[in-house]
């Protein structure tokens, strides 16, 4: 999908080439049917980045226009910033889901309640810093644990 | 009123109705009964024909089926069953479940109804443009 516009018609298209897959006998199977298109990041593969990145760059896009979303809350580089990335693809799931034919009408208003709350979230997720350019945020440490304090813990459950 | 899936813990219906010799002997009749009338078997939802062990029976309502004695007895009528796809099944649940009409303001057959047929619309335009 082109990322300079955001065309529902061409993501039913993509729907429908990924439907070809769908095995019926699998319960588990995606909800692209029903305007879902879940993307996870943590576990995206590289081949399925590119359509991923594009698909979220298109609704970004619109999404900043529409409702005039400042770039002190979602700055050209959003794309770098992990959290945001995270916060925008989860409202980019959502806008589908709700505005799908498949809804009955109360999808479009759930949807921007949920916008309402998510909105300190997406500012709190960027909190500027790339005003002249991108600047990348100090990433916090790993966590660090020692191993054999970890091993004597986990022998019990610390409930009771 | 809800047509939201309850977690299987308290789920009798589920955990102990859908795995009865009757629920089961009753699963057998219908798809005799749906054989007898020459129509191919099919998904509700999807439309494509299918076997009777490609499908499963959605619940169009939960009819007088009996817990007495300590026995499940499955007396539901050929109308309030539906053959869906295990696939199709499942979406038509995740339907219901996120949609508050569906789940909360409509009689459970009328739900059902209403899901199954943007469910058929949607999976009918996507299957005709592959």
């Amino acid at each position: 999908m082109s990322a300079e516009a955001y065309d529902p018609d061409e993501a039913d298209l993509l729907i429908a080439q990924q439907m070809a897959g769908i095995n019926t006998a699998d319960r588990h199977g995606p909800s692209d049917p029903l305007g879902a298109h879940v993307i996870d990041w943590r576990h995206l593969s590289d081949s399925d980045a590119r359509a991923a990145w594009d698909s979220l760059r298109a609704w970004v896009d619109w999404f900043v226009i529409r409702y005039r979303i400042a770039e002190t809350t979602v700055p050209p580089c959003w794309y770098r910033h992990g959290q945001l990335v995270e916060e925008l693809s989860a409202l980019h799931v959502a806008h589908g889901a709700a505005f799908d034919s498949t809804d009955s009408g109360f999808g479009p208003i759930g949807w921007h309640e949920r916008l309402s709350v998510a909105m300190p979230r997406l500012t709190k997720a960027y909190a500027g810093g790339c005003t002249n350019g991108h600047r990348d945020v100090q990433p916090r440490a790993p966590i660090t644990i020692d191993e054999q304090e970890w091993d004597a813990w986990t022998t019990k459950a610390h409930a009771h | 009123m809800s047509n939201h899936r309850r977690p299987g813990l308290w789920n009798t219906y589920r955990t102990s109705y859908l795995r009865s010799p009757a629920w089961f002997a009753r699963r057998d009749r219908w798809f005799e009964e749906e054989t007898a009338t020459n129509w191919p078997l099919r998904c509700v939802a999807c439309g494509q024909d299918a076997s009777k062990r490609q499908l499963e029976l959605h619940h169009l309502e939960y009819g007088p089926n009996l817990f007495t004695h300590g026995v499940w007895h499955a007396d539901e009528p050929h109308e309030d069953l539906v053959a869906m796809h295990p696939y199709c099944h499942e979406l038509l649940h995740r339907l219901i479940d996120r949609d508050q009409i569906l789940s909360r303001h409509l009689s459970r057959r009328v739900a059902s109804a209403r899901a199954i047929a943007r469910l058929r619309a949607k999976l009918t335009t996507l299957r005709e443009a592959r």
